[in-house]
């Protein structure tokens, strides 16, 4: 038993299309997701993996990880079950919010037609847990399943709970992820009110001008399998999840602390439980949202925790060209930091142009930038935070 | 209780078909003689579609009328009898 935990499949959607290939290929291209301030998943279409009923049955968030999922499935080599025993595989897809756009229809029809109208798929529509239940259901994974509610972090939360629920033993595989569609006038304004989200709609993490997040909507599935099992069933092996480290601030709702030293001990204990010194990382897919206080709190954190090393590790935001998935940036952002170690090849913090002094020396990547070679793979740090100071950090492995 | 039905039992059956595919249902399988089961179709389908014929065709219909229901034919039985026109 070695008790490292691997990545054999991963799936996307986003507002760069769907496909793990195609956020990273529009990616390093320099492409954006985000339109009039938005990262809407436009081309998003649930025919052809969906059945009518499944998306009769579905708010769209879920709809996201079915999708997500039937691409991570199909490349670890899935089939229509499990390469386990149905009760050795673990589901745990996080979502901040649910599904919200079917909460708003139904409190619509509630005011509008009275109580008896109400829908009776409501509750398996808006849970959280929904997209765990359906991805169960059809891929027939009779594990502990649940969803992860941590805001913007859960995505990632998601990721540490298969890593842990393999190593422990009580599974073979997990299917983790996160998956959000959050883009209502309701939500906008909620982000608006509490001073979060850009007013203006152009914001740029890190950039000096930057004036909060953008939202953006989709999700990130990855299957994650011990590596002894997967090694037994010859799996093609993408990635290895090398380490996790999750504290809290237990500070405030909203604001980051500004000493940021819990989440610095996000960062230190998920590098002290990969063994790894943080010399060995090369490159930060930063949490990065483009607000003022995340940035510099962000940024402290990091250089707690990294010392010196921070300096010149690449460092790039996916939310500068997919939005603020909230509770599936974690997991979409494990994706991307996935591929660019893969690829050795990290994309840009999209409109990057005038970095803020504030955070000190940072090496942006403004334009997509080759990442060295390391033997045994490129390694990458993916960092989320969350509202309710929720602080986590994945250390990510390249296997190629 | 029955009321007098501003709609035919033929109407009905077409506002009936048309739910259940839009509920999922495959539209090849769908007849009158098949099982609720059959088609796929739960209790939570049996509750969506009396909401639906209370709305939009103003039979009152209740999910508990379709206690005793087997088959779709059986559900237009009740639906008719409560429109007044079985």
């Amino acid at each position: 038993m070695t008790g490292r935990v691997v990545v054999t499949g991963m799936g996307v959607v986003s507002a760069l299309g769907v496909g793990a290939q195609a956020l990273h290929e529009r990616a390093v291209a320099g492409d954006s997701g985000l339109d009039d301030g938005v990262g809407r998943c436009d081309s998003f279409d649930w025919r052809g993996v969906l059945t009518r009923r499944e998306a009769h049955r579905t708010d769209r968030f879920c709809q996201f990880a079915i999708v997500a999922a039937d691409e991570a499935l199909d490349q670890a080599g899935w089939g229509d079950q499990p390469p386990y025993a149905p009760e050795r595989v673990g589901c745990v897809i996080g979502s901040a919010i649910g599904g919200i756009a079917t909460i708003e229809s139904q409190i619509e029809a509630l005011r509008r037609d009275g109580p008896e109208y109400v829908s009776p798929l409501s509750v398996p529509m808006l849970m959280a847990n929904a997209a765990a239940a359906q991805l169960a259901i059809r891929y027939q994974f009779r594990g502990e399943a649940s969803s992860i509610v941590a805001a913007c972090s859960g995505g990632a939360q998601a990721i540490g709970a298969g890593l842990r629920a393999i190593r422990t033993g009580e599974a073979d595989a997990v299917v983790v992820g996160g998956a959000e569609a959050a883009l209502t006038p309701f939500t906008e304004a909620i982000f608006l009110s509490a001073g979060a989200l850009s007013p203006t709609g152009r914001s740029v993490p890190f950039d000096q001008k930057r004036d909060g997040f953008l939202l953006g909507e989709g999700a990130a599935v990855l299957v994650l399998e011990s590596a002894d099992a997967a090694e037994r069933r010859g799996a093609v092996v993408l990635g290895e999840v090398l380490g996790y480290g999750a504290t809290t601030d237990a500070y405030h709702l909203t604001s980051p602390e500004p000493n940021a030293s819990l989440a610095a001990k996000a960062v230190s204990l998920a590098l002290a439980d990969a063994q790894l010194p943080a010399a060995d990382i090369d490159y930060i897919n930063a949490h990065g949202t483009g607000t003022v206080l995340n940035d510099l709190a962000e940024t402290r954190a990091l250089r707690t925790a990294l010392g010196e090393a921070l300096t010149s590790t690449p460092i790039s935001s996916s939310k500068s060209y997919l939005g603020h998935l909230l509770g599936a940036a974690g997991a979409v952002e494990a994706v991307a930091t996935l591929q660019a170690l893969r690829h050795r090849t990290a994309p840009p913090t999209h409109g990057l142009t005038e970095p803020d002094e504030r955070l000190g020396p940072l090496t942006h990547v403004v334009r997509a930038a080759s990442l060295p070679a390391r033997e045994g793979g490129s390694v990458g740090l993916s960092t989320s935070f969350g509202f309710g100071g929720h602080n986590v950090a994945l250390l990510l492995r390249a296997v190629s | 209780m029955s009321q007098n039905s501003q709609h035919s039992q033929v109407e009905i059956e077409e506002f009936v078909r048309e739910q259940v595919e839009a509920m999922g249902a495959d539209a090849a399988g769908i007849s009158t003689g098949a099982t609720l089961e059959e088609m796929g179709l739960d209790s939570l389908d049996v509750v969506e579609l009396s909401q639906g014929v209370r709305k939009e065709l103003g039979i009152q219909v209740r999910p508990n009328d379709f206690a005793e229901v087997k088959s779709l034919a059986d559900a237009l039985q009740v639906i008719y009898e409560r429109a007044g026109c079985s």
